[in-house]
């Protein structure tokens, strides 16, 4: 993982609103937290050193690599994102006044729609890739969307 | 009904038809994908909940005008990204009705209505299935008004019988889009659909977040996105019910 990664990671977890996300790697573990307004990144780094040249988030770089080892494996490590394919408006439903595509506790597999992101009057419907549960859905309905930016949190155990 | 002398070799070439249903749209999305076929097209003679932009009824009497939706693919077109998709069918369905109306002055507005002397003749909306990234497919549902003669006044539209009383049937109508459209390139676009688009490069006043302003519609980004240059020579991209059009 390089310094890049770490970046857009942190980007994506300031952007979710997760709390915390816990990552573990071949020789490294890394930890986010967010504590608002601006989440703090704490890189444990086990053969080499990592120093994060990040304006707004902060990065610690500490040789501990038990410290955080102790801490209760977390599920957020493994979930999934569903991401916007295009720039465009998000929508949770499939028009005014219909019920929403998934909901939080939902079960999605490949090819359930979750979502239309609509733009310059092309109806996107966008399907799952992947099978799991709804855990999260990450924007508001209604609300502009970018391009890779993440819809859903799905938990795939 | 039948379709007629359809010279193509994909679009039309499976054909439904149904006197009436409640959206030809709804009829493809539906189907099994076993049961669809490149170029499907299925047309209703009256559709009880045709839409137009998220709800918005597209009003249709029986048999009066057209109404119906094809099934593409993307990657058999060479197709990259649906506003590709959008352009290609709204400049095929455009150059169609200019044929068919020689001496109209017939424009896209954006992003794919159709305009016939300024009043709406044809309507494009485009549903594309993205499983994740990657984009399945396309359902796109045309209305295009034949031999309507009453339109409710606040709505702007017109029919091909009214601009030119010769054209009186629906299914050669028909015929001739889908020839067209199949003869028309998928890619490349950009300067033919520019071209054919209603207002380019004349100033005109806009609504523009409560305020009205001078300005000048000069081109489409990659994501049909519309810039438009502003008095004070700055140019901006818009999305769809950013600007309004005033007359």
């Amino acid at each position: 993982m390089d310094i890049k990664e770490i970046q857009e990671l942190i980007r994506f977890v300031a952007k979710s609103g997760v709390n915390e996300v816990e990552l573990e790697r071949d020789g490294f573990k890394l930890s986010i937290k967010a504590n608002a307004p601006a989440p703090v990144a704490q890189v444990v780094a086990a053969p080499m050193p990592v120093q994060v040249a990040a304006p707004a988030p902060v990065a610690a770089a500490a040789p501990a690599p038990d410290a955080v080892a102790a801490t209760a494996a977390s599920n957020e490590t493994n979930y999934l994102t569903i991401t916007s394919p295009m720039i465009g408006t998000f929508y949770r439903t499939p028009g005014p006044d219909k019920d929403a595509f998934v909901n939080v506790g939902d079960l999605v597999e490949p090819g359930k729609v979750v979502c239309i992101v609509e733009a310059m009057k092309l109806f996107n419907e966008i399907e799952s890739e992947v099978k799991g549960r709804i855990v999260k859905v990450l924007v508001d309905n209604a609300s502009p969307v970018e391009y890779g930016q993440p819809l859903f949190l799905v938990d795939p155990a | 009904m039948s379709l007629p002398n359809c010279n193509t070799k994909v679009l039309g070439q499976v054909y439904q038809y149904f006197k009436e249903i409640d959206s030809t749209q709804s009829i493809l999305k539906n189907l099994p994908s076993e049961k669809l076929a490149d170029g499907m097209l299925v047309r209703a003679g009256f559709q009880s909940q045709g839409r137009g932009q998220m709800g918005s009824s597209w009003a249709a009497k029986a048999n009066e005008n057209l109404t119906f939706s094809v099934y593409i693919e993307p990657s058999r077109w060479n197709l990259t990204s649906p506003w590709q998709l959008s352009m290609w069918v709204a400049v095929a369905l455009c150059q169609t009705i200019q044929k068919l109306l020689p001496e109209a002055e017939v424009r896209i507005k954006w992003p794919n209505d159709i305009l016939v002397h300024q009043e709406k003749v044809a309507g494009i909306l485009v549903e594309n299935a993205f499983r994740g990234e990657h984009w399945q497919n396309s359902i796109i549902g045309i209305g295009w008004n034949i031999l309507q003669q009453n339109f409710d006044p606040q709505f702007s539209a017109t029919s091909m019988f009214l601009a030119h009383a010769t054209v009186t049937d629906p299914s050669a109508c028909l015929v001739s889009f889908l020839e067209e459209w199949e003869k028309v390139p998928s890619a490349h676009l950009q300067t033919q659909y520019l071209d054919l688009l209603w207002m380019k490069d004349r100033w005109q006043s806009i609504r523009i977040e409560q305020e009205e302003r001078m300005g000048c519609i000069r081109n489409v980004d990659e994501n049909g996105r519309l810039l438009v240059e502003w008095e004070d020579g700055k140019v901006e991209s818009y999305g769809m019910k950013e600007l309004q059009f005033l007359r």
